[in-house]
């Protein structure tokens, strides 16, 4: 369990949002009435079944979408007078989906900072902390594995060092163990920076071996919030019962 | 081969309309002849399910149906003599090739897209057409309509092709590269700065074929207009002259067009916010 007596870093008050569509056809809202804090150096799960709303949820934190009605403060300031530019690499969002850029292993960690030079030195450091040390940084990206894809996104992540992190399926598609490796990657460098990580699964084991807090969507509301151990221990609403009943099942 | 390339020629009134009766005739049973090259175009496009039958069909009968037609226009129009007038049709074109432009973008959900081809078509096409007033033979008066109507339309013409190129390779590039854009904005990269290969790709489709024309034009390619010009009995190296102007117009023009277009119909996709608006790729 982490530090629970830190200071509120990231509020959200009645958070609505329904995603734009062009049709007339009105879309379902994607995240309705969202009210959660979360406190500086805190890691926070957002689990629940896919198309809940998880990922909308953490773009909304980092401002790649406006929430339609409420209002998210960072820092005790509404996130829109913040900097956006600014603010997106200090609440750093790793998207689901991994963009590699053709080329060499260092070209994909270069895109994380435009102007300043990175040393090899540093690129060696942060491929050693997300455990892609043996590689070459001339190493061939296309020839990467999905799993040395997320670790590279990792990498990409650790080196801009952000206040906090958002985390979208940081170990989809890869089995339990490597999987468990991505997570002890991320818990190691929360420890270490006591960074805020929220961290988005639709895998609750994943969630359990994080630890922290969780957050509970269900059809774009949140159903519950818990400290990890409690949620895992004893869930309160049917939904989450029924979440982690299901995924002991498989 | 010689005579397709050079029959526009002879819809082109700057040449010397006195030295018409020289030119080579084309008979309609010439006309059939390259027909046939559209029907294997459309053997072609049902073979290999293209889907361009019905928009081939209606080509081929809008080519004939308006360039018979622009002839007798043109011969009027002519005679009557009047700025405004011509004013008023190269507004018409401009609106047209717009409107064409516009109907080749798979993706109609940009708002105000027409607008934005037409002011870049309109900018592009009037600024190279500015040059090219200023540099031709001193027309009398100087926007005498057999100078300005064809170099216009053949400026408006190729525009359009590379606005038309353009925009389908910026929708094309948006969808393709979505998630690329998406990361790079959330390491705090701008909106111009994330968008800048889309940008780079879109502007390059509008502008490769002119780039590819110059490689290989006086070789492969004998230009239409160069071709109609010495059949018609101007003094060859003359009629270079007019081609390599020409060229360098076509290219500036379709520069200056798809440069805008890109740039005006890239901030329709991001809010001010450098936000991009996913609901419209
Ligand atoms: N780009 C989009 N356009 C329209 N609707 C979307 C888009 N992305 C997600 N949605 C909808 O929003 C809801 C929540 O999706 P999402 O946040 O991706 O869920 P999760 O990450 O929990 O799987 C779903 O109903 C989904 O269909
Ligand atoms: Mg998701």
């Amino acid at each position: 369990m982490h530090k629970l007596s830190g200071k509120i870093i990231l509020e959200l008050k009645d958070v609505d949002y329904t995603h734009p569509s062009n049709s007339d056809a009105s879309s379902e809202p994607a995240l309705r009435k969202i009210n959660f804090k979360i406190r500086e150096g805190d890691s926070v799960s957002v689990i629940g079944p896919s198309g809940c709303g998880k990922s909308t949820l953490l773009r909304l934190l980092n401002r790649m979408a406006d929430p339609d009605n409420g209002r998210i403060f960072y820092k005790d300031k509404p996130l829109k007078e913040h900097d956006v530019l600014n603010l997106r690499r200090e609440i750093l969002l790793v998207p689901q989906e991994i963009y590699i850029v053709p080329g060499t292993l260092a070209d994909n960690l270069k895109i994380v900072k435009r102007d300043e030079e990175i040393t090899d030195d540093e690129l060696h450091h942060v491929l050693n902390s997300v455990g892609l040390g043996s590689k070459p940084l001339h190493l061939d990206s296309t020839s990467m594995s999905v799993g040395e894809k997320h670790r590279l996104a990792l990498a990409r992540a650790f080196l801009l060092n952000p206040k906090i992190l958002l985390l979208d399926e940081p170990a989809a598609s890869l089995d339990l163990p490597a999987a468990r490796g991505i997570i002890d990657t991320i818990s190691g460098f929360h420890e270490k920076f006591d960074n805020t990580v929220i961290m988005v699964t639709h895998r609750f084991r994943l969630a359990r071996r994080i630890g922290g807090s969780v957050v509970m969507l269900d059809k774009g509301r949140i159903v519950e919030t818990a400290e990890s151990l409690d949620f895992f221990r004893n869930p309160q609403s049917p939904q989450a019962q029924r979440f982690i009943k299901d995924a002991g099942e498989d | 081969m010689a005579l397709i390339y050079a029959n526009p020629g002879k819809w082109i009134p700057g040449l010397r309309l006195q030295q018409m009766e020289n030119i080579q005739q084309l008979t309609y049973f010439d006309l059939l002849w390259a027909f046939v090259l559209i029907l294997i175009i459309g053997i072609i496009s049902v073979w290999e399910s293209l889907k361009f039958e019905r928009d081939l069909a209606i080509g081929v009968v809008r080519t004939v149906l308006q360039l018979t037609l622009m002839g007798y226009f043109l011969k009027y129009i002519f005679k009557l003599d009047s700025f405004w007038i011509i004013l008023l049709i190269m507004i018409v074109m401009l609106i047209i090739a717009s409107r064409t432009a516009q109907g080749r973008l798979r993706n109609k959900k940009v708002h105000g897209s027409q607008l934005l081809i037409g002011l870049s078509l309109g900018v592009g096409a009037t600024i190279t057409t500015i040059f090219a007033i200023m540099l031709t033979v001193s027309a009398e008066p100087w926007w005498a309509p057999q100078y300005l109507l064809p170099l216009f339309g053949m400026i408006l013409g190729n525009g359009m092709n590379s606005v038309a190129l353009s925009g389908e390779r910026l929708q094309a590039e948006l969808n393709h590269r979505r998630i690329e854009i998406e990361t790079l904005l959330a390491l705090g990269y701008s909106a111009h700065e994330a968008s800048k290969h889309v940008r780079r790709d879109a502007i390059r489709a509008g502008l490769l074929p002119s780039i590819n024309t110059m490689m290989v034009v006086g070789i492969v390619v004998l230009p239409g207009l160069m071709s109609g010009q010495i059949i018609s009995g101007v003094d060859p190296t003359l009629a270079v002259k007019y081609q390599i102007m020409v060229t360098f117009m076509i290219a500036g023009s379709r520069g200056i067009a798809s440069w805008l277009l890109i740039r005006l119909m890239l901030s329709r996709y991001f809010t001010p916010s450098h936000q991009l608006k996913y609901w419209i790729l």
